[in-house]
C-alpha cells in the first residue's frame, strides 16, 4: 500500500474514530455500550495515529493524524446539531464565573501576579532548568526556553484563578525563588 | 466516567477565564485573524505580484542569483551590507527570489530567473509583508511588537488552559450543539466546540506563538546565564556558527559545489534557501537548508566557512531534542509541512481561533443580558471591533498598490470608522449587518483592483484561486447580510418587544 493510499486510510479510520465516539456519546443510558464503545473510538483514533505514521513518517504523521480526528469529530457534530429552541439547563447557575467585588487593588495585583511575576517565575524554573539539567547545550537551551511560556500560561491561569490571591502569590515567588537559587548554587 | 470537578472551582476558573478573556480579546482577535490570513502568505506575494518564473531553480542560478545581489544591493554611506540570501522550494514556492539585509535594517528583494539566476524585477507584495507584520509585530515597533504578540500567545495558552479546566462538561458535550433559542447557548455550542476538537491546534499555534515571540528575550537570558554573559557564544550554541567581524574581501565558495556537498551529507535535495552572513568577507558564513518532507522541520541546515569548509550541521531532522524542537517550532507554528493540505486545515483551524475568540465575548454579553445587566454600549464597540478589524485586514490592499505607508492607517482608520457606526447606529444587529456589508464591498473592491493592476495574470493559477477564494468570503459576507436581515424581520414579525441579540 503506497502512502497516498494510507493516508486516506487514516482519513477513514480517523472519521470511523469520531463516529465511534459519538455513538458512545448517544447511548449514555446504557453504560456497558457506552465505555465499549468509547474504548473502540480511541482504538480506532491510535490506529488512525499509526497508520498516517507508516505514510508519512511518525512526526508528521501523529499530528495530521490530529488533525484528521479534529475534522472528523467538528464535522460530525456540525452534522448532527439539533435545530430548535434551546433552553437553559436547571443546572445552569454552575457555570456563571464567580464574583469577586470589584476591588482595584486586587485587580492590580492579580494582574502583577498573572503577568510579570509568574512570568519571572517561569523564568526562575526554566533558569535552574537550564543550568542544572543532565543534558546537552542546546537541549538544554532550548527545551528550558520551551518551559518558559508553558510554566507563565499555567502560573497566568492559576492565579488568575485562585480566589485566595495571597496564597497563589506565596506559591509563585517561592517556586521563582527556589527556581533562581537552584541555577545559581 | 469523567470526574465530577467541584462548582466553586469551576466558577473560580471560569472568573479567571473570563478576565483574562476579555482583557486580551481585541489583540487575540487581531492576532488570530491576521495569522490565519497569513497562512496563505507566499500565495499573497504570487497575487500582488503574478507571473514570476515558476519552477525549481538550477544549482548554478543559486551562486549567480548570490553574486548579482551581492554587486546590486544598494547600501547607503555608513552603512554595510549584512547578509544575501536566495530563497526558493518551501520559503518560496513556484518562485525564486533574492534578498539583502544590511546593518543599518535596510533590505530588499528580487525575483529571481530559475534558469540562469539573473535577477528581475524587484519584489513588491506590500500587502502580504503588511499582513504579516500585523500578525508577527502587530504594526509596532520591533522588538515590542513581537514580544507583546509572544505575551498575547502566553495569554492564549493560559485560556486554554483554564477553559479546559472550567468547562468540565466540555469532552463530554463534545458532539453537542444547538441552534436556536438561547443566544448564550448556541454561542457557548460553537466556541466550545471549535475550541475542543481542534484543541491540538490551538495549544499548537499558541504554544509556539508564544515561544517564538518571546524567543530573543527567554532564550536570550537563559543563553546569557548559562555562558555567563558571553553573549556570541550563547548565540552560537542556538542559531549555530556566526560571521565575524574579519571584513577582508574574500570570494564567495563555489555555491554549486557546497549544494552538491550539502546533498551528500545529507540525502536531501531540494534547497529552501542559501544565506551568506558578511558575504565577500574573510569572516562570512554561509547556511544552506536543504527541504525535509518527512520531519515537522523544514529542512537540515548546513554551515561553510569562508573558504568552503563544512563547518557543522543544525541538527534539525535527526539532532537531539532540543535542536529538533527549535527547528519545528515555525513549521508547526505556519502550518508549512506536510503540503497544502495542512495548510487550508491551518487556515480554517484558525478561522476556529477568531470564532472562539468573537463568541467568548459574545458569551459573556449574553450572560449580562440573561442576568438583567446588558451592556448595549459594549455590546456594540466588540462588534465594531471585530468586524472593522476584519475590514482593517483587507482594505489596505486596496491602497498598498499606491505606497505601502497606507497600510498602518487604513487599518486604523477601519477601526475608527466602525467604532464611529456603533455611535450611530444603536441597534446591535443592524450595525453588525452594515459592517458585514462594508467587508463583502472591500473583499469585492480587491478582486477588482487586482484584476485592473495585473488583468489576465489576475485570472489564472495562484493569482485566479485567492481572487476566488476572496469572492467566496464576500459571497459569504454578503449574503449573511441579507439572511440575518430576514432573520431580524421574522424575530420582529414575531415578538416586536424582544431585544436584540448581543451579536451576530
Amino acid at each position: 500500500m503506497n502512502a497516498a493510499m494510507l493516508v486516506v486510510l487514516a482519513a477513514i479510520l480517523a472519521a470511523g474514530a469520531a463516529l465511534m465516539l459519538r455513538l458512545a456519546w448517544k447511548r449514555r443510558e446504557n453504560p456497558r455500550d457506552q465505555l465499549a464503545l468509547t474504548l473502540l473510538g480511541w482504538l480506532t483514533a491510535l490506529a488512525c495515529a499509526v497508520t498516517s505514521s507508516l505514510a508519512i513518517g511518525a512526526e508528521t504523521g501523529v499530528v495530521v493524524a490530529l488533525i484528521l480526528f479534529g475534522i472528523a469529530g467538528l464535522v460530525i457534530a456540525f452534522a448532527n446539531a439539533r435545530w430548535r429552541n434551546v433552553r437553559l439547563p436547571r443546572d445552569d447557575i454552575a457555570l456563571a464565573p464567580s464574583q469577586r467585588g470589584a476591588r482595584i487593588w486586587r485587580g492590580v495585583f492579580r494582574f502583577m501576579l498573572a503577568g510579570p511575576i509568574s512570568g519571572a517565575a517561569a523564568i526562575g524554573v526554566a533558569l535552574a532548568f537550564t543550568l542544572k539539567a543532565p543534558l546537552g547545550e542546546v537541549d538544554k537551551l532550548i527545551l528550558g526556553g520551551s518551559l518558559v511560556p508553558l510554566l507563565w500560561g499555567a502560573g497566568m491561569a492559576w492565579t488568575l484563578a485562585d480566589d485566595r490571591i495571597l496564597r497563589a502569590a506565596a506559591a509563585l515567588l517561592a517556586t521563582g525563588a527556589a527556581g533562581f537559587a537552584i541555577g545559581v548554587i | 466516567m469523567f470526574p465530577k470537578i467541584p462548582a466553586g472551582f469551576v466558577k473560580a476558573v471560569l472568573a479567571g477565564h473570563s478576565a483574562l478573556g476579555l482583557f486580551f480579546a481585541g489583540l487575540i482577535y487581531l492576532v488570530c485573524l491576521s495569522g490565519t490570513l497569513a497562512v496563505f502568505h507566499t500565495e499573497t506575494i504570487q497575487w500582488e505580484q503574478p507571473g514570476a518564473p515558476t519552477g525549481r531553480p538550477t544549482d548554478a542560478a543559486f551562486g549567480v542569483a548570490i553574486a548579482q545581489m551581492t554587486e546590486q544591493a544598494p547600501v547607503a554611506d555608513g552603512d554595510e551590507l549584512h547578509s544575501v540570501s536566495v530563497f526558493a522550494h518551501r520559503l518560496q514556492p513556484d518562485r525564486t527570489t533574492a534578498h539583502y539585509f544590511t546593518d543599518g535594517g535596510a533590505f530588499g528583494a528580487h525575483i529571481v530567473d530559475t534558469q540562469t539566476g539573473a535577477l528581475l524585477e524587484e519584489e513588491h507584495a506590500p500587502f502580504a509583508e503588511y499582513l504579516s507584520n500585523l500578525h508577527i509585530y502587530l504594526r509596532l515597533p520591533a522588538p515590542w511588537g513581537i514580544y507583546l504578540v509572544g505575551l498575547i500567545g502566553i495569554a492564549m495558552l493560559s485560556l486554554v488552559v483554564s477553559g479546559i479546566l472550567s468547562h468540565p462538561r466540555i469532552f463530554r458535550d463534545a458532539f453537542h450543539f444547538r441552534r436556536g433559542g438561547s443566544r448564550r447557548l448556541q454561542e457557548a455550542d460553537l466556541h466550545n466546540r471549535l475550541s475542543v476538537w481542534a484543541l491540538p491546534f490551538h495549544l499548537t499555534v499558541s504554544f509556539t506563538g508564544a515561544f517564538l515571540g518571546l524567543s530573543f528575550f527567554t532564550v536570550g537570558i537563559l543563553a546569557f546565564v548559562a555562558y555567563d554573559g558571553d553573549q556570541d557564544k550563547a548565540i552560537a550554541a542556538v542559531l549555530g556558527p556566526q560571521a565575524t567581524e574579519d571584513h577582508t574581501p574574500k570570494a564567495v565558495p563555489d555555491i554549486p559545489a557546497l549544494i552538491a556537498d550539502a546533498r551528500e551529507r545529507t540525502g536531501l535535495q531540494d534547497v529552501n534557501y542559501i544565506s551568506i552572513d558578511h558575504v565577500g568577507t574573510q569572516g562570512q558564513v554561509l547556511a544552506l537548508e536543504l527541504d525535509s518532507t518527512d520531519d515537522l522541520a523544514r529542512g537540515e541546515l548546513l554551515y561553510y566557512g569562508a573558504d568552503g569548509q563544512f563547518l557543522e550541521d543544525s541538527g534539525a531532522t535527526d539532532g537531539s531534542l532540543g535542536a529538533q524542537t527549535f527547528a519545528a517550532m515555525a513549521p508547526l507554528h505556519f502550518g508549512t509541512f506536510s503540503g497544502h493540505f495542512v495548510k487550508f486545515v491551518w487556515f480554517a483551524f484558525g478561522v476556529a481561533s477568531t470564532l472562539v475568540t468573537a463568541t467568548g465575548v459574545s458569551i459573556w454579553m449574553a450572560r449580562r443580558r440573561e442576568q438583567g445587566r446588558p451592556a448595549p454600549l459594549w455590546e456594540r464597540v466588540w462588534i465594531s471591533l471585530a468586524w472593522g478589524g476584519a475590514i482593517g485586514c483587507f482594505a489596505p490592499a486596496l491602497f498598498t498598490p499606491i505606497s505601502a505607508a497606507f497600510a498602518t492607517p487604513v487599518l486604523l482608520l477601519s477601526i475608527l470608522a466602525a467604532l464611529g457606526a456603533a455611535w450611530v447606529v444603536r441597534d446591535s444587529a443592524r450595525l453588525a449587518r452594515l459592517l458585514r456589508f462594508a467587508l463583502g464591498l472591500v473583499l469585492v473592491a480587491m478582486i477588482a483592483v487586482n484584476v485592473a493592476i495585473n488583468g489576465a495574470a489576475a485570472l489564472a493559477g495562484v493569482p485566479l484561486l485567492v481572487n476566488l477564494g476572496l469572492a467566496v468570503m464576500a459571497a459569504l459576507a454578503l449574503s449573511s447580510v441579507v439572511w440575518y436581515a430576514k432573520e431580524a424581520r421574522t424575530r420582529g414579525a414575531g415578538h416586536q418587544s424582544a431585544a436584540p441579540a448581543p451579536a451576530e
